[in-house]
């Protein structure tokens, strides 16, 4: 690969972004997963209708918003200012936070049904048996959940690696801070440098096509299942 | 069933047939006063207009692959220019100069005393506004100190945008986006156009057969809106500031 150096940070920015914003993504995601498996209430179909829109709103949309909710008129946008002594537009924690809310229902939705699939009999017999809510979080959920987890984290990397129109809205597209590889080719197409667009494009392609890849031997692999024998 | 799909193809080709309005892919910075020409000239007994704003660059690549616009207003003299000399489109003309402007809603405006805070500029890769932009700010002496808090903004309208909504202290954008949208004219400052080289614009008929003469009829109609122009914030080819190459 011949990328410029230039190319090569915004691969790293989109990587970086991806990866933190994966982490936080499974730490906000998890909890949300077992409350929305947990809890019958009519709240609940509020959350599941807020937490799928980023599924069907415009990412133009999102990143409107997210610009006039970060500027340092408000609330939100002045206490980062006061906290960072930066702004959180056109910054890279702007980049993540919208990251987040943006990816949220592709690792929800894989650890909800994930969890659906953990017997509940397993849970209430340790529960029996004397095991707290804590351990039967990290003794049974967690454990059995490894791959749930696994597809779940893929799918907000690749997800937030394949965001356009939300860092486009609110990034600012400056280079090693939030210029991300798909803001870097979209500006080598607008000024015709076809070479490196093509080398970006093709990197994220292969990139996207093995992580899904990844989550696909994943799912397969959870299937078939042969009882123990043990 | 069948009717159902014949009853759809048909609304489809009337559809097309009735509307059929004259196709214009406009450059950010000119979009707002071409709209109020558009409308005037639609008042005035023209046929529908039909315009798409967006940036020069976006639309020189979607023109080059067959988009059916049948003119295109570049913010820029080069890529009318490109497609000419490819074979698409005929008669590139320069239209207009544009004006770069430094907006600081919250501070008296001057370039050599920035607010704090992020500027916001066009993308200079691809906007020739961002470009001019950078050359107002090497000129001026202010680059090496402001270079660290540039922001990039797509294009001219989207510069705009990330000052009006508050999270850019400051941006260099077009005079004509400041008129638009009446911005009170202590909150910015026109520059020298000593600062940066004329920001030429041109323009090219793209549409072929039938289509060029309505294509023609309002390219005569634009022609004699000089005055709209000049109030919207540009400088006419010819005018100081405005060499036409």
């Amino acid at each position: 690969m011949l990328l410029s150096n230039a190319d090569w940070q915004a691969v790293g920015i989109s990587l970086q972004l991806a990866g933190l914003s994966t982490v936080l993504l499974l730490l906000i995601g998890l909890p949300l997963a077992i409350w929305r498996v947990r809890r019958e209430t009519p709240l609940r179909r509020v959350l599941d209708a807020v937490l799928a829109l980023p599924l069907v709103l415009p990412p133009t949309v999102l990143g409107f918003y997210l610009l006039v909710l970060f500027a340092p008129q408000t609330l939100l946008g002045s206490s980062w200012q006061w906290l960072s002594g930066q702004p959180l537009a056109f910054s890279f924690a702007g980049l993540v936070l919208g990251s987040v809310i943006y990816s949220l229902p592709f690792v929800v939705q894989p650890l909800t049904v994930a969890l659906r699939e953990i017997p509940v009999n397993l849970l209430e017999s340790a529960a029996s048996l004397g095991a707290n809510r804590w351990q039967r979080l990290w003794r049974i959920t967690l454990p059995l959940l490894r791959r749930g987890l696994l597809v779940a984290a893929t799918l907000g990397f690749a997800h937030t690696l394949g965001e356009f129109g939300v860092v486009l809205m609110l990034g600012g597209s400056i280079p090693g801070e939030t210029q991300v590889v798909s803001i870097a080719l979209f500006q080598h197409v607008e000024a015709s440098r076809y070479a490196q667009a093509h080398q970006l494009a093709a990197l994220m392609l292969g990139l996207s096509f093995f992580l899904l890849l990844l989550v696909y031997g994943l799912g397969a692999q959870r299937r078939p299942a042969p009882a123990p024998r043990d | 069933m069948r009717s159902l799909i014949t009853t759809a193809l048909l609304s489809l080709t009337l559809h097309v047939q009735a509307a059929e309005p004259l196709r214009i892919a406009v450059a950010a910075n000119l979009l707002p006063v071409m709209e109020r020409i558009a409308h005037d000239y639609q008042q005035h007994g023209g046929q529908p207009v039909q315009l798409a704003g967006g940036s020069s660059g976006a639309f020189f690549e979607q023109i080059r692959r067959g988009a059916p616009f049948d003119l295109f207003f570049s913010a820029d003299a080069e890529r009318p220019q490109q497609l000419a000399d490819a074979g698409i489109g005929q008669d590139a003309q320069s239209y207009a100069c544009g004006r770069l402007a430094l907006w600081t809603p919250r501070h008296s405006p001057d370039l050599n005393a920035l607010p704090a805070g992020k500027l916001a500029i066009a993308q200079p890769d691809t906007a020739p506004y961002g470009k001019a932009a950078l050359q107002a700010l090497e000129r001026s002496g202010q680059l090496q100190a402001v270079q660290p808090r540039l922001v990039y903004a797509q294009d001219i309208g989207q510069a705009y945008q990330f000052v009006s909504s508050g999270n850019a202290p400051a941006g260099l954008v077009a005079l004509s986006q400041l008129r638009a949208s009446q911005v009170p004219s202590g909150q910015y400052a026109v520059l020298a156009y000593t600062l940066y080289r004329p920001l030429l614009q041109k323009r090219i008929l793209l549409a072929t057969g039938t289509r060029a003469a309505l294509a023609e009829d309002f390219l005569q109609f634009f022609d004699a809106q000089q005055s709209t122009l000049k109030n919207a914030g540009y400088i006419l080819p010819g005018e100081t500031g405005c060499a036409a190459e």
